[in-house]
């Protein structure tokens, strides 16, 4: 069992803390520092965020996504044949990234990502994993142009395969492929082809690292289990709170698969229950018999949409729910949560049982165990 | 035939000398009634240019407001203001959380609008923020659901347009744009603003952008208001295809500049897109202005695309024979939902 993010994190600073980051960007409009300068308060910024992740208790760690304009716009200028236009609203959020256009078929003249991740790894022990916005995402979030959605989709996917075997090369330990518009397939079975025909060349001959696959932003199930699990991925994460029908996709995902529980709420401040989420880690545990050991918890997307301090206090519930889920079922686990979530009676009594305690009455106790019922 | 006369959406950019006083004022360095003279200042001047430059329905560039949904929530009740979250590219807001019952506790943008409409005889627009989107762009820790969150809000916002109505004005907009952004809750949108709108005495307005429209529309004219202002530039004027096949039974406010862009726009860009908007809609129910708020605009670029917008205006006025005579801003019978108005 591990928690990471999926990938973005707040580049705001906490409360009481200069906000470096944005200062340092209105001095590089206004000429007063060079990109050089920008890139170090960047590269500060990442290292604080990945300390941060660190005190958590997160692993994989990644780079908060700080350096991207957005999920689009990173590609879409780090690949040849795309200009950039206006902005659109994210899926249903209220944060806005440049829409792509494509001029030509795209075409990957270089690595996008390889620095950002090696500056992430030396800045920590653990392992770094680089997100990289899928080909299906890009496309359908982009201005196909007269080349058209099909085609670009593709031509993304062979670009992209690229920037992974880059990543891969460079001994980036895990991949996550984000595909958030997964979500808007359905049950279109000319999406289904294209998606599957998109992993399958963006994954081609891609080895030596852990590829993942993330699901966010909604419910991606009526688009069925083949169109994930055909591919080559070896652990998937998926939206829980906006598109709670990916359980339906979990129960179905090969036991060989990880998975990854996006459990936590990215999109509000309300304290999570930490009961609800070690709930969510044992039951992606207990389908297909696939073990702790092959699954995460994450919150339900990038945690950009939070106040940074509100997104802390969401790792650091993660970080705690994947420790207690370590733990042997007993007393050392019923200690650390709320006894409701233990038992009816513990519900009724708001309270853990111990020593002392009144014995069950064997009637309570037969209704626990489901005994009763209509003769 | 009067029409296609020309506004704003809302914001213009401040001066830098109100940008500097307000960070200072946030540092307890500057005073409220200093604040409050160069709000003033910087409104009277972006009156003044609306005039000589001959914009038909005013703003007052919204000098005393930030975010445009933290605005409001700053000043109901049962809202805190949380911390910084990121809108786009380096731009950041101060996200409000509901924490308890929300309730409108005092008038909130009359005294501003009084203000404005004292310093010309043109008639100025009273602007608020839609419920729909004060919740949307909200955390909620209070409401067992969206919907009595926006209910709730709805009848704060409701409050603060009957006080504007009851000063005067005869214009007002209550800006959604979160509305295209969930499908399933345009309902919702529209059960809000039917309680904001009831027994209004004005000509209602809301303004959505940056959306899937080719999703939202025609569902969008559910929405009972008088007028609806769309981004239309930046999209490429793509929606004026649907209401060829789908009339558009509102008035409509017609984006014809990006404000997202540092590029001013030609006048002859601008005509074509009114030319375009003219061929499936009167002009008696076209209002031109920008995208949206020029607030991200530096003044300069603002002040040339309201230049660009009022020439292009001019210039098809002219040559259609259309007449500047201003509406009486008044509710219309297409306020009510999907009644088609008289073209």
């Amino acid at each position: 069992m591990f928690a990471t993010l999926v990938g973005a994190y707040p580049r705001t600073p906490l409360p009481g803390q200069p906000f470096r980051l944005r200062a340092a960007y209105g001095r590089l409009e206004r000429g007063e520092i060079d990109a050089a300068a920008f890139r170090a308060v960047q590269d500060e910024l990442v290292r604080e965020l990945v300390a941060e992740q660190e005190a958590a208790g997160l692993e994989p760690i990644t780079d908060g996504q700080v350096r991207w304009e957005d999920a689009q716009t990173a590609f879409a200028r780090g690949l040849a044949g795309f200009e950039v236009t206006g902005l659109l609203r994210y899926f249903d959020t209220n944060t806005y990234y440049r829409q792509p256009r494509a001029l030509a078929e795209p075409r990957w003249t270089g690595p996008i990502t390889v620095e950002d991740w090696r500056f992430a790894a030396s800045c920590t022990e653990r392992a770094v994993k680089q997100c990289v916005t899928g080909p299906y995402t890009l496309a359908r979030l982009a201005d196909a142009g007269e080349i058209g959605r099909e085609r670009l989709t593709l031509a993304l996917a062979e670009a992209l395969n690229q920037e992974l075997r880059a990543l891969a090369a460079a001994g980036c330990p895990l991949i996550q492929v984000d595909e958030n518009a997964a979500t808007l397939i359905g049950d279109d079975a000319a999406e289904q082809r294209l998606f599957r025909e998109a992993q399958r060349r963006l994954l081609d001959g891609v080895a030596g690292t852990h590829l993942s696959l993330a699901v966010t932003m909604g419910d991606a199930d009526a688009a069925g289990p083949a169109t994930f699990f055909d591919a080559p991925y070896a652990s998937y994460l998926f939206d829980l709170r906006a598109g709670p029908d990916n359980w339906r996709l979990i129960a179905q995902a090969p036991h060989e698969r990880g998975i990854v529980c996006g459990a936590v709420d990215a999109r509000t401040t309300r304290p999570e229950e930490k009961e609800v989420v070690l709930w969510a880690a044992f039951y992606a545990a207990s389908t297909q018999g696939r073990g702790k050991d092959r699954v995460g918890l994450a919150p339900s997307t990038g945690l950009e949409y939070l106040p940074r301090d509100r997104a802390r206090a969401k790792i650091e519930l993660l970080g705690e729910v994947a420790r207690l889920a370590m733990l042997p079922a007993g007393e050392e686990l019923a200690g650390q949560l709320d006894p409701r979530a233990l038992g009816i009676r513990e519900a009724a009594l708001g309270r853990t049982p111990r020593a002392g305690d009144d014995p069950v009455d064997p009637a309570v106790a037969a209704v626990e165990a489901g005994e009763e019922g209509t003769p | 035939m009067n029409g296609l006369w020309t506004t704003s959406v809302g914001s213009f950019p401040k001066p830098p000398e109100l940008l500097k006083a307000r960070a200072e004022h946030a540092a307890g360095r500057v005073s409220d009634e200093e604040l409050a003279a160069l709000e003033r200042q910087a409104t009277e001047t972006w009156i003044r240019f609306q005039e000589s430059i001959g914009v038909d329905i005013l703003v007052d560039g919204e000098m005393y407001r930030g975010d445009m949904a933290t605005y409001f929530a700053e000043e109901l009740a049962g809202f805190e203001i949380g911390g910084l979250v990121r809108s786009y590219g380096n731009r950041y807001y101060r996200k409000p959380i509901a924490v308890a019952a929300v309730r409108r506790t005092h008038p909130i943008t009359v005294d501003a609008w009084r203000f404005a409409q004292s310093l010309t005889d043109r008639p100025v627009k009273g602007m608020l923020t839609g419920p729909y989107t004060i919740a949307d762009w909200s955390f909620d820790e209070h409401y067992p659901s969206r919907r009595e969150f926006v209910l709730d809000l709805a009848r704060a916002i409701h409050a603060e347009a009957m006080y504007l109505a009851a000063a005067g004005a005869g214009f007002i907009q209550v800006d959604e744009p979160a509305a295209s952004a969930r499908m399933d809750e345009l309902p919702l949108v529209a059960e809000a603003m039917a309680i904001v709108t009831d027994g209004l005495q004005a000509h209602a307005i809301t303004h959505i952008c940056y959306g899937d429209f080719a999703r939202a529309y025609p569902a969008m004219l559910d929405i009972p208001v008088d007028q609806i202002d769309l981004e239309m530039s930046n999209s490429g004027y793509d929606l004026l295809e649907r209401f060829r096949a789908i009339p558009f039974t509102k008035a409509i406010g017609l984006g014809v500049v990006d404000v997202h862009s540092h590029r001013i726009e030609t006048v002859d860009e601008a005509v074509r897109g009114i030319e375009a908007a003219l061929e499936v809609m009167p002009a008696e129910r076209i209002f031109v202005d920008p995208d949206c708020g020029l607030k991200t605009r530096t003044v300069e670029e603002a002040e040339a695309k309201m230049r660009v917008i009022v020439e292009a205006v001019r210039r098809v006025r002219a040559a259609r024979g259309i007449g500047d005579a201003l509406p009486d801003g008044r509710p219309t019978a297409g306020r009510a939902q999907g009644a088609p108005l008289a073209s």
